[in-house]
């Protein structure tokens, strides 16, 4: 690995706008950081892109090369793009037409949404992760199957 | 005015609480008097919750449920913008001392904001009030979910009944054949009571006195009675299997008919094997249904009603002995069956997912050759092949043990009726004789036979009614305006055209023409230069009416181009695709696509003209070569010059060449590209092409960049101005140099 892969970087924020600073540098630069692969089960791997070229300027595959306070500036820039609320409990789900009806309870609040075609909607990643496309195009995120509560499980067994 | 504006708003974005109401009386504002009003469904913390955004006289005012969090001066905002995100979006404001988040929310609400944004900008530019456009209701206000079909009626909250009705409606052509089907009905279950009757007159008046005179006629009436019932039974089968292929024939086709007159919008959102599925598939459960669900229940409805009454006029304390196991049945049936469903769901999922896995072999099949894939691909389909053989046992376990219990439990009531009458008749009780027991115990097996069944034949209708709803819903769906009342009649399309200001976005929220402005004259020839997604292809889309612009309007020869019929406009544009289309059918009648009728010489002509008549006639049957699916192949160049000699057979006013000669190789190029000049001379011609070099006769360029005009003029004009399209001539001359130099090599 060449050393510039190890040079360490530097986050900042102003007006809602995450800046990034190579060591040496003088100048911040805009930026976008997005995630390599948002809905498989490995969520580190961070590319930071110039904010108007979206040419990307480093890809993270840790958070080594960033300061204590350039994690969590990152961190909370990765939770306020990734708008992927995590299924905490099923309140209800049928079936109408082919379409499902959820009514669910996410770790972003409650949520009533429409899934249509369940063959291609409903993916399963893994044995026991569901990732669910409501018909506005919002992800759900249905991460362990097994940590459900027992009703929750009940109801998503009768349609699975 | 103002008042009427936030009045019609109101209809479709939700009311805003009184909480939040009296919490910006307090704050000095009026909120009856905003101009406008949008609502958001995420709050500043990042979670589901609602929040909104009013315009009040020159201050923009945001509140949550709780109170108001900020108050800005439109003075203060340079603009707004939209912040793309994952799945969600920010609705920003370009201030002086730096930008900041207004609004955020989910892509439900994308199309609302995406409008809020543009009108909002253009008030601020202007200081002027802009219409806001409306927007369908997209929530139900009964149940709370989203609505599937952007129609406004919710589906879930349909009623069953009115299917039932609608089902009826499109019988109405074939009422006198629904009458014999309930008269049958009626005759059949008549027919059906008498022989445990003369069962019960055999026993009582023959055998126990001992006198054979009546026995004669009453097994004659036995046998006719079968007769009588086997005939009604044969015609309700018959007359129902008619009415329901009749009826499923009939609405195929006005489905077919439907979906062609649907508007292209339709089937982006759908897949093709989806909307096949609903044709095929859907219309099939529903007349198996018809054929044997619906007879089934009318025979053993009815009749189920005149035994029950038939039971206690025989003998009233017998028939509640009787009656005691069904509730057990109906609520054994609803148990089973509930577990049952699941597991049906369950093999309906596999099976798909097998197919899927196969379809993908056979089709990928010199891919999964060229990895070694051969034992990784059979695993994953032993894997799914188990898990079909395991639910399909199961299901057939649970059927058997099913209807074996239920006959057990049948056999049950019939041992008490039994016990009980035996008792009576060693008693000597007069009231029941042998022939009434005998009786009893025949009509009882009528009468719990078909019950066990019922519980399932409802689940079917449920089945079939859904799959009649999913078909009614796309009969629903508005077609494609074909006509108008003032449209204009047998026009001469000239082709000239102009965009004003048009704006258009396939996804709600993601607008690809962002306010297009140019005119074309008439027989210019206009090249459309840029990146791809920039919306070239979207441009031509809206000129044959493909789609609707969403704002702005498009005219052709001076007249908007929705008061053309549609038939007319189509018929006036020729279009050769980047990807074209073949049709089933022999190449003859694959160029006369447009003009059915034209002579054989006409076809050699224009094939001729495409330069594609040579290879035509190497192929075995010349123009009589069926090509298509399943017929003979031919290259991606040889389809392409079927589908110019088609344009040029049409002899169009205006002329689309989308990427028309992206897939002939080079020298094939330039021996098109001569029939394409003499095709574009004297009408109006717009081509695309990423190759620059074939647009160099082109009258004008115009150079589109992300929903934008950005350059347009001549070749050599746009070359002096060292702009975009100077950057991009430069790129290719330089690949095509190094392509060149490989050559060489």
């Amino acid at each position: 690995m060449s050393a510039i892969d190890n040079q360490k970087i530097y986050l900042s924020r102003k007006d809602d706008q995450l800046y990034l600073r190579f060591d040496g540098d003088h100048e911040s630069v805009p930026v976008s950081a997005l995630l390599a692969a948002p809905l498989s089960e490995d969520r580190k791997i961070i590319s930071i892109v110039h904010k108007k070229d979206r040419k990307e300027l480093v890809l993270l595959k840790t958070l080594d090369r960033l300061d204590e306070s350039g994690r969590k500036l990152l961190r909370d820039e990765i939770q306020r793009r990734y708008f992927l609320p995590q299924i905490e409990k099923i309140n209800d789900v049928n079936i109408h037409l082919g379409d499902y009806y959820w009514d669910v309870i996410t770790d972003r609040g409650s949520r009533k949404f429409l899934l249509r075609s369940p063959a291609i909607n409903m993916r399963w990643v893994g044995s026991k992760r569901i990732i669910l496309c409501d018909s506005d195009g919002i992800h759900y995120d249905l991460d362990d199957f097994d940590s459900l509560d027992k009703d929750s499980r009940k109801l998503l067994e009768r349609i699975l | 005015m103002s008042g009427r504006r936030i009045d019609q708003s109101m209809q479709y974005q939700p009311m805003l609480p009184d909480s939040v109401i009296r919490d910006l009386q307090n704050h000095g504002y009026a909120p009856e008097s905003a101009e406008y009003l949008i609502s958001a469904d995420i709050l500043a913390d990042g979670n589901f919750g609602d929040s909104w955004m009013l315009l009040i006289g020159v201050k923009l005012v945001i509140t949550d449920g709780q109170r108001v969090i900020e108050q800005l001066s439109l003075s203060d905002i340079k603009r707004v913008y939209i912040e793309e995100l994952f799945a969600s979006a920010c609705l920003k404001a370009e201030c002086r001392e730096g930008d900041k988040c207004l609004l955020r929310y989910t892509k439900s609400r994308a199309s609302d904001f995406a409008n809020f944004c543009r009108v909002l900008n253009e008030r601020i530019a202007t200081g002027e009030n802009v219409a806001v456009r409306e927007e369908a209701n997209t929530v139900c206000s009964q149940c709370g979910y989203p609505i599937a079909e952007k129609d406004g009626v919710c589906p879930k909250c349909v009623p069953n009944w009115s299917v039932l009705k609608r089902l009826l409606g499109l019988m109405q052509p074939y009422k006198s054949r629904l009458y014999l089907v309930v008269i049958c009905t009626f005759i059949a279950v008549a027919a059906q009571m008498i022989p445990p009757y003369i069962t019960k007159r055999i026993v009582d008046d023959v055998i126990i006195v001992k006198d054979a005179s009546a026995l004669s006629l009453l097994i004659g009436i036995m046998l006719l009675a079968g007769i009588v019932y086997l005939s009604a039974r044969w015609i309700i089968g018959a007359t129902s299997a008619w009415l329901s292929a009749r009826l499923i024939s009939d609405l195929r086709a006005r489905l077919h008919l439907h979906l062609q007159k649907l508007q292209l919008s339709y089937f982006n959102k759908r897949s093709s094997g989806d909307i096949v599925a609903r044709v095929m598939q859907d219309t099939t459960e529903l007349q198996q249904f018809l054929i044997e669900g619906l007879p089934f229940l009318l025979v053993n409805g009815f009749s189920f009603i005149v035994i029950s009454v038939i039971l206690l006029s025989l003998d009233s304390g017998l028939a509640l002995i009787a009656f005691f196991p069904v509730p057990f049945l109906i609520v054994g049936v609803h148990w089973v069956w509930q577990r049952l469903r699941p597991l049906l769901y369950k093999r309906g999922r596999y099976r798909g997912e097998i197919t899927s896995i196969l379809a993908e072999s056979v089709r990928g099949v010199r891919a999964v050759k060229a990895a070694g894939f051969e034992q990784a691909r059979a695993d994953h389909f032993n894997e799914y092949n188990e898990k079909f053989f395991h639910s399909l046992r199961r299901i057939m376990t649970g059927f058997v043990g099913f209807s074996e219990g239920s006959y057990w439990l049948m056999s049950v009531g019939v041992a008490v009726i039994w016990l009980f009458a035996s008792i009576r008749l060693t008693g000597a009780d007069d009231n029941l004789s042998l022939g009434d027991l005998l009786a009893f115990v025949g009509y009882i097996w009528l009468f719990y036979a078909p019950l066990q069944w019922f519980g399932v034949i409802m689940n079917w209708m449920n089945n079939a009614f859904a799959g009649a709803e999913r078909i009614f819903s796309i009969l629903d769906t508005e077609p494609e305006m074909y006509d108008r009342a003032d449209s204009i009649q047998q026009p001469h399309i000239k082709g000239e055209i102009e965009f004003r200001n048009v704006h258009f976005s396939y996804e709600k929220g993601k607008e690809i023409l962002k306010g297009l402005d140019f005119h074309i004259r008439e027989g210019e020839m206009i090249g459309l230069v840029g990146k791809s997604g920039m919306g070239k292809s979207t441009m031509i889309n809206l000129i044959c009416r493909f789609y609707q612009p969403d704002s702005g309007q498009i005219l052709l020869d001076g007249e908007a181009l929705d008061r053309y019929r549609l038939r007319d406009l189509r018929h006036a544009i020729g279009i050769v695709m980047q990807d074209p289309f073949i049709f089933y059918g022999s190449i003859r009648e694959n160029i006369a696509y447009g003009r059915p009728n034209a002579s054989i010489d006409q076809v050699i002509d224009a094939a001729r003209a495409a330069h594609a008549h040579e290879f035509i006639l190497d192929k075995e049957f010349a123009y009589d070569t069926i090509i298509g699916e399943n017929g003979v192949e031919l290259s991606g160049g040889e389809r392409q010059r079927i589908t110019i000699a088609r344009a040029i057979l049409q002899d169009p006013a205006i002329l689309i060449l989308d990427e028309a000669t992206s897939l002939v190789d080079s020298e094939t190029e330039q021996s098109i590209q001569s029939a394409i000049d003499a095709l574009v001379k004297n009408r109006t011609t717009i081509a695309i092409a990423h190759r620059l070099g074939t647009l160099r006769n082109a009258d004008r360029l115009l150079v589109v960049d992300d929903g934008e005009i950005v350059e347009q003029g001549t070749h050599d004009q746009l070359l002096q101005s060292k702009g975009i399209y100077a950057r991009l001539v430069k790129v290719q001359s330089e690949l095509n140099e190094l392509s060149a130099k490989a050559h060489i090599a």
